[in-house]
């Protein structure tokens, strides 16, 4: 995989994980292909999916989300999924939780990522700690990256679109020298289903927010044909998802404006036509034309 | 459905959130600092939360009560507005609290006392006057009574005060607490109505226009004052027509002599509060049409405008006395509404909330 983009289709997810173990499963199932470009962090692509190994500690973890954000490039990455091991006092070492608060235990500062979709997994705090939590003081997941990531992606991304997956690896009874990089794999192994299901709630959501949006393939044809100012071409994307909401064609070859000579005139035009068609049948949505 | 409850630190042990929390078994609860921490932060979609909105319980540090602009209200006396919550469980596409807000989840602020104090103390500012409160401001009064039991908690304070008068807003048929409770005067149930047209294509979530007009006809039967707030006029083809059997089927069920008020008012937002609904639903027909600009106020152009109201006073005056007749933005309908005259740009001129 060279450096340039890759990622076919929709935008992708990026997952941002703390240990190459962590990473395994993801490479596997998924099959990603490790970046050939260099850079202070591994970076693995596939179909829809960016990951990168951040190393341990939240501080790692923000700046490896930031340079998957660079590496991914434009259009924008549909949302950011953190994915690792955590303790907690009370769930059961494998079991996946989601966060529904994010705590960095030491600044204090709290995120909430937005649940907003059909959960996949129990919620719980999770809380971000400089070392080894062994005595589990909240009832929370204990780890050590995710308010580093949570901090930096929500930089980039809509709250709802950013979220923190764990898998318990330690609790009170399984204390955390019992982990090895063989059980890590296991574990996130065995919670893939979930977290596919979130990164499959994550793209519908980062869909949906884009859905309506006019890209810049239907902007094309109307600026090689006529001069837009900066300003024009404002006016003539607002236009052009005006005139799809009422179900008019945002065509350059139409015969409206096929044949004006300015810019002007053009937007001139999509605003006539924009009225008539919304005065006609104000309710219709343009699906339902 | 809630399915995830948030609660400010400072209210954890307040006795309501502990009966909130009753209603509301299966949800899961999580701890904040204040509830600002998560609601309305930057870089968040109302959109996306509306699809599964949670619950906050806050604490309004000085809970108040806020004059409404000149001209504003239904005829009795000076106006206040006051917001014991945020938002609503409905999505209508028209909705200001969308422009307003970044977030969708429903803030309920606990301290019900406190906003009863306020009331109190413009009650003895005014001690000569009637003063109306109007709670459908921030949200609708009564969609989610079954939970917050704002409306049933509030009832005995009004009933207790002879120059306060109430105002509930709303779209919902939870009644429980009008129907539990002996009327008196001096609270006024206000439902909005559009067009049925208008009601399938732009009020989403809400209950239909005939369960509408039938729990207000419940309650006017009950004794209470019902109001009809017929905000916003949407145009469309024949809107006579569609407005004309909307009033007809209203009438049929609720007696006109029931009907305390009336108030019109046409699509109208703030200029930001519109470029922002055009960001979250930009494929919205509503937004897309031949909308002006004047005084920083998104609405239909004059000519629509003039022609919605026009036909809307008019029909309505078949059933109602002009004096029940009011513009929302300002006074009585009359020929200032009609040539596009408001109260100065204020969002509170411009709609009431999702009760509107």
């Amino acid at each position: 995989v060279d450096g340039s983009r890759t990622i076919a289709g929709a935008p992708p997810v990026g997952f941002v994980v703390a240990l190459r173990a962590e990473a395994e499963p993801f490479v596997c199932e998924l099959g990603l292909e490790r970046s050939s470009e260099a850079g202070p962090f591994p970076v693995y692509l596939g179909d829809g999916v960016g990951l990168v190994v951040s190393g341990v500690g939240k501080v790692r973890a923000a700046a490896a989300t930031l340079h998957l954000h660079r590496r991914l490039g434009e259009p924008a990455v549909a949302g950011w999924i953190n994915v690792g091991i955590a303790g907690h006092r009370r769930h059961a070492v494998g079991e996946g939780v989601l966060a529904h608060k994010v705590t960095d235990a030491g600044t204090g500062r709290s995120w909430y990522p937005p649940l907003v979709f059909a959960r996949s997994a129990p919620s719980c705090e999770v809380v971000t700690v400089e070392e080894v939590e062994r005595t589990y003081p909240g009832d929370a997941a204990y780890e050590m990256e995710a308010a580093g990531f949570v901090a930096a992606a929500s930089r980039l991304q809509s709250a709802e679109l950013v979220q923190v997956f764990k898998v318990i690896s330690d609790n009170a009874a399984c204390p955390v020298e019992g982990i090895d990089r063989r059980r890590i794999r296991e574990w996130i192994e065995g919670r893939l289903p979930e977290i596919e299901a979130l990164r499959a709630a994550v793209q519908a959501l980062a869909a949906e927010l884009t859905q309506d949006a006019v890209g810049e393939g239907a902007l094309g044809g109307f600026l090689e044909r006529w001069h837009f100012t900066s300003s024009e071409r404002h006016r003539l994307r607002r236009l052009l998802e005006r005139l799809q909401a009422v179900g008019a064609a945002g065509d350059p070859e139409a015969a409206r404006w096929r044949d004006l000579r300015t810019a002007r005139e053009v937007l001139q035009a999509m605003e006539l036509g924009i009225e008539e068609r919304y005065l006609a049948a104000p309710l219709d949505r343009a699906e339902s034309r | 459905m809630i399915d995830l409850v948030y609660i400010e630190e400072e209210v954890r042990d307040h006795p309501r959130v502990a009966e909130i929390c009753r209603r509301l078994p299966r949800a899961e609860r999580v701890l904040c600092s204040r509830y600002g921490e998560l609601f309305n932060r930057r870089r968040q979609s109302f959109r996306l939360q509306k699809r599964r909105p949670a619950l906050i319980l806050a604490r309004k540090h000085e809970a108040g009560v806020h004059e409404v602009p000149p001209g504003y209200g239904i005829g009795t006396g000076r106006g206040f507005y006051f917001s014991h919550m945020l938002n609503c469980p409905y999505d209508c596409r028209y909705c200001f609290l969308q422009g307003m807000f970044r977030s969708a989840h429903y803030v309920v602020f606990v301290n019900y006392d406190d906003f009863e104090s306020a009331m109190d103390r413009r009650l003895a500012v005014h001690a000569s006057e009637h003063c109306t409160f109007f709670s459908g401001y921030d949200c609708d009064s009564l969609a989610l009574e079954g939970i917050t039991g704002f409306v049933a908690h509030v009832l005995p304070f009004f009933r207790s005060r002879p120059r306060a008068w109430l105002e509930l807003r709303t779209k919902s048929t939870h009644i429980e607490p009008l129907l539990a409770a002996e009327p008196f005067p001096r609270c006024v149930a206000a439902w909005s109505f559009t067009p049925e047209a208008v009601a399938e294509a732009l009020e989403h979530r809400t209950p239909d226009v005939g369960r509408r007009i039938a729990a207000m006809a419940h309650v006017a039967e009950r004794g209470w004052p019902v109001g009809l707030r017929l905000d916003p006029l949407v145009w469309l083809p024949g809107f006579t027509d569609h407005f004309r059997r909307l009033l007809e089927r209203i009438f049929t069920a609720v007696p006109p002599d029931a009907v305390h008020s009336v108030s019109l008012g046409t699509f109208r937002l703030p200029r930001p509060f519109h470029r922002r609904l055009v960001r979250l639903h930009p494929s919205e027909p509503l937004l897309a049409g031949p909308l002006a600009e004047r005084d920083g106020v998104v609405s239909y152009r004059g000519d629509l405008e003039a022609e919605l109201l026009t036909a809307a006073r008019s029909l309505v005056q078949e059933w109602i006395p002009g004096e029940r007749i009011f513009a929302c933005g300002g006074g009585q309908v009359g020929e200032a509404a009609l040539a596009g005259a408001r109260a100065p740009l204020d969002r509170r001129s411009l709609s009431l909330g999702a009760g509107s």
